[in-house]
């Protein structure tokens, strides 16, 4: 039976998915503004859209804040359930001065509130929403330094962090089949939790009175699932002994994130308005296959004339190549600061007033990289529009005697449409058939930003 | 190290669920079927086995919808079997000289009270009526089968009480391809045109083939074309003969016609499995599945194959050695179900 298990292993495919970042946002006045801030990041969030926005912040600011998505992702009329996705997201920024040059620390995380780490394996043809589903349920952590050399010129780095999971199992001892509590069986677990890491770069170029220009990089990753399993022993059927050596090991690809490069230009030029453009280079054709590579080797000597019938080794499943097409990703934003009120004080040398309500929208199209899924395979994906809008609620200065900075209350709404997609197979004998995919993402999250 | 330090920032985490985006994922439900289990049968049946008797013997059935309705589970069973004499010893090597109908409310679990509604009477059939095949076409039942001589109808308004459609064979042997083989296995749908296609297998010494027949009044029947419809493999589970088909018609959620066909799969060692091949409408030939549908190892030698749809799922019913030891070794009626991880409705009592 275990060896059944075993085996059954051996044809899985993980689920294999992106950051959350990606495709939800990352802090909420960024994704109010449809992402599209790779030229006008400036807090927590600059860590993912372009690290060397970071370098913006006047004060240390610390943040706080959750996000929930809810996935209804269909095929034909029928909900598929695809889990939501949804945690808490924490930031901090610390700008600083080094040699006389402006630099800023910043780290940033998306934190599941239902597990670290969640990954799911299924067989190569069956139906999944291969970029949703579950693919929010990592650990999502980033880490970056800016520094702005000249006026105008802003340089920052990092590295970004998921989580992986590699488990080994084994069985060693003696099992009695007609008495299974006289069997001594030794049974090890081995697990372990390691992160990922792929680099983020970025630039900007502060154009005066008229905006920002930035460019990011974002690496890629590949983050591996692994197991390995040992069944040795002896196996006593009725007097009958029977040595036996089972091994599994097999990998695969859990989660992965495309190569990134996003470009992007905020106008600036009216006051207390900001109209941001970006396009975002996402290099998905290099998706690998989330089959798994393995390894089974079963050795058992039953006596000779003994009526046991060993089953063959398994036929390792050939990987499909999924040919992922390359995407490119256009985002616009606007952000309107000019509600304000309330008594005027002075903020880093600015006169301020004591409220400032920003109001912000944004929108950006994803093709899907899926190819024609007419084949084996069932790669399910559909293109997505997303809708998103957002405000914060500011306070200057509201406690000159506790907090000599600000308070800021960022909230934000997402609505995505994903249009209905035909797959039509090409053989009339496919097993799942033809089928219509499609279905919405709607979410929201806010923040409370300090700075001191 | 770096795990205890993630902990560390996900203290306040609990466990991941089961995870979703499992639910309602596409499926023809056109298989692989897994054998039906105990709970899924009504009382006092042994799963996978919808109807099974040490003494008559039924076999070779074919399942048709009650009331026409798919989101109901009433179901008619056609089956032949053979009344052993009293004098006799069961001996289920003797063709069947009967054909039975029984009644399952949930598609499977068939009532053991039956209605005999066809015995072997003509010359033709010498003795033996056999495969039967159920149509509803023109208002009426129509029952198709296999006898010594060819292929025989009747026709009946209640599905029980039938009446041959003339004195001899609607197909009897021919030249041709079918080398004079004879024609047995009936398998018949009505067409999107309102005609009858009749898929039928012939013995040849290749391996059997399956050939195609229309008719628009079920008396007579036109072969189609010069050669069989679908014919043994080079190579693969089919290699040895394709044999007793069942075929059936199906739109895809996209709207296009699938003409699907369940048979008997004979591989070059004589190992058999049910097979499926299935041509999109305007289609010359059937495309193979990638694996067979059911069968496992071919200890059991399922053959005989009929498919039911249902609402979200297939029942498959084929006929099968009631078990593995040589007490067992006589045929009975098991059914499968696809997808295999449907969860049918409760069994009927």
């Amino acid at each position: 039976m275990r060896l059944l298990a075993a085996a059954a292993v051996l044809t899985c495919a993980s689920t294999a998915s992106a950051a959350v970042p990606d495709q939800f946002g990352f802090g909420s006045r960024s994704t109010a503004m449809g992402g599209a801030v790779t030229a006008d990041a400036k807090d927590f969030s600059a860590g993912y859209y372009n690290p060397a926005g970071v370098v913006e912040a006047p004060d240390v600011e610390v943040s706080f804040g959750y996000m929930y998505n809810m996935q209804a992702l269909r095929v034909g009329e029928l909900d598929n359930e695809v889990e939501d996705v949804h945690g808490v997201v924490l930031g901090l920024v610390a700008p600083g001065e080094l040699f006389g040059v402006p630099f800023a620390f910043s780290v940033g995380t998306h934190l599941p509130d239902d597990g670290l780490s969640h990954v799911q394996a299924r067989r190569q043809g069956v139906p999944r929403w291969e970029l949703y589903d579950a693919r929010a349920q990592l650990l999502y952590i980033e880490a970056c330094l800016a520094v702005r050399p000249l006026p105008w010129l802003e340089i920052g780095g990092g590295i970004g962090y998921l989580t992986a999971t590699s488990v080994h199992f084994g069985i060693r001892g003696r099992a009695d089949l007609l008495s299974p509590f006289d069997s001594q069986l030794e049974h090890e677990v081995d697990g372990d939790l390691t992160a990922v890491r792929y680099p983020q770069a970025g630039l900007r170029l502060v154009l005066e009175d008229w905006g920002a220009f930035g460019v990011t990089y974002r690496g890629e990753s590949n983050l591996d699932l692994e197991v390995d399993a040992l069944l040795e022993g002896v196996v006593d059927f009725a007097g009958i002994e029977v040595p036996l050596l089972y091994q599994l090991e097999a990998s695969t690809i859990s989660s992965f994130t495309p190569h990134q490069i996003a470009a992007g230009i905020s106008f600036q030029r009216v006051e207390d308005l900001s109209l941001n453009f970006d396009l975002t280079w996402m290099h998905w054709s290099n998706y690998a296959s989330p089959v798994a590579r393995l390894f089974a080797r079963l050795e058992a000597e039953p006596p000779p004339g003994t009526p046991v019938e060993l089953p063959d080794e398994p036929l390792p499943t050939i990987p499909i190549p999924p040919e992922f097409s390359d995407t490119f990703v256009p985002r616009a934003g606007v952000e309107y600061r000019g509600v304000r009120f309330g008594s005027e004080r002075e903020l880093d040398g600015k006169k301020v007033a004591l409220v400032e309500i920003p109001l912000r929208a944004g929108y950006w199209y994803e093709k899907s990289p899926v190819p024609d899924q007419g084949g084996e395979t069932n790669l399910i994906d559909t293109d997505r529009h997303t809708w998103t809008l957002g405000a914060a609620v500011g306070l200057n200065k509201p406690f000159d005697d506790v907090l000599d900075g600000s308070l800021r209350l960022h909230m934000h709404g997402l609505f995505s449409w994903l249009p209905e997609r035909s797959v039509q197979k090409s053989s009339a004998a496919d097993f799942i058939g033809d089928y219509r995919v499609g279905g919405i993402i709607a979410g929201g999250g806010a923040n409370l930003e300090a700075s001191f | 190290m770096r795990a205890a330090a993630l902990l560390v920032l996900a203290g306040c985490s609990s466990l991941a669920d089961s995870g979703g985006g499992k639910a309602n994922l596409p499926n023809a439900a056109a298989g692989p079927f897994r054998a039906i289990e105990g709970e899924e049968l009504g009382a006092g049946r042994a799963a996978p086995y919808v109807l099974k008797d040490d003494d008559d013997f039924p076999r070779n059935a074919v399942v048709i919808d009650a009331d026409g309705d798919a989101a109901t589970l009433a179901t008619w069973i056609y089956a032949a079997h053979r009344v052993t004499p009293d004098e006799e010893e069961p001996d289920p090597s003797v063709p069947p000289g009967e054909i039975i109908r029984a009644v399952a409310e949930d598609g499977r679990s068939f009532a053991r009270a039956f209605d005999v509604v066809l015995r072997a009477e003509e010359a033709w059939e010498g003795g033996v009526v056999d495969r039967p095949a159920v149509v509803v076409f023109g208002g009426e039942h129509w029952l198709f089968y296999a006898g010594a001589g060819g292929i025989g109808a009747a026709k009946g308004s209640d599905g029980v009480t039938f009446t041959r459609v003339g004195s001899g064979p609607v197909l009897a042997p021919s030249g041709g391809w079918e080398a004079a083989g004879m024609p047995t296995s009936p398998a018949v749908l009505v067409a999107a045109d309102g005609s009858l296609r009749m898929y039928y297998e012939v013995p040849l010494a290749g391996g059997s083939a399956i050939g195609e027949a229309r008719s628009s009044d079920g008396a007579s029947w036109e072969r189609v074309g010069t050669a069989p419809i679908f014919a043994p493999a080079e190579e693969g589970i089919d290699a040895g003969g394709t044999a007793e088909p069942y075929a059936l018609m199906m739109t895809t959620p996209e709207g296009r016609s699938v003409e699907q066909l369940y048979y008997t799969a004979i591989d070059a060692m004589g190992i058999r499995l049910i097979g499926y091949a299935a041509r999109f409408e305007g289609e010359a030939s059937f495309t193979r599945a990638l694996s067979p549908v059911f069968g496992g190892d071919g200890d059991l030698v399922p053959g005989e194959p009929c498919v039911l749809r249902y609402g979200g799922f297939s029942l498959l019913y084929v006929t099968e050695k009631a078990g593995e030891t040589e007490a067992l070794d006589y045929p009975a009626i098991a059914a499968g179900v696809a997808p295999a991880d449907a969860v049918l409705p409760p069994a009927a009592p």
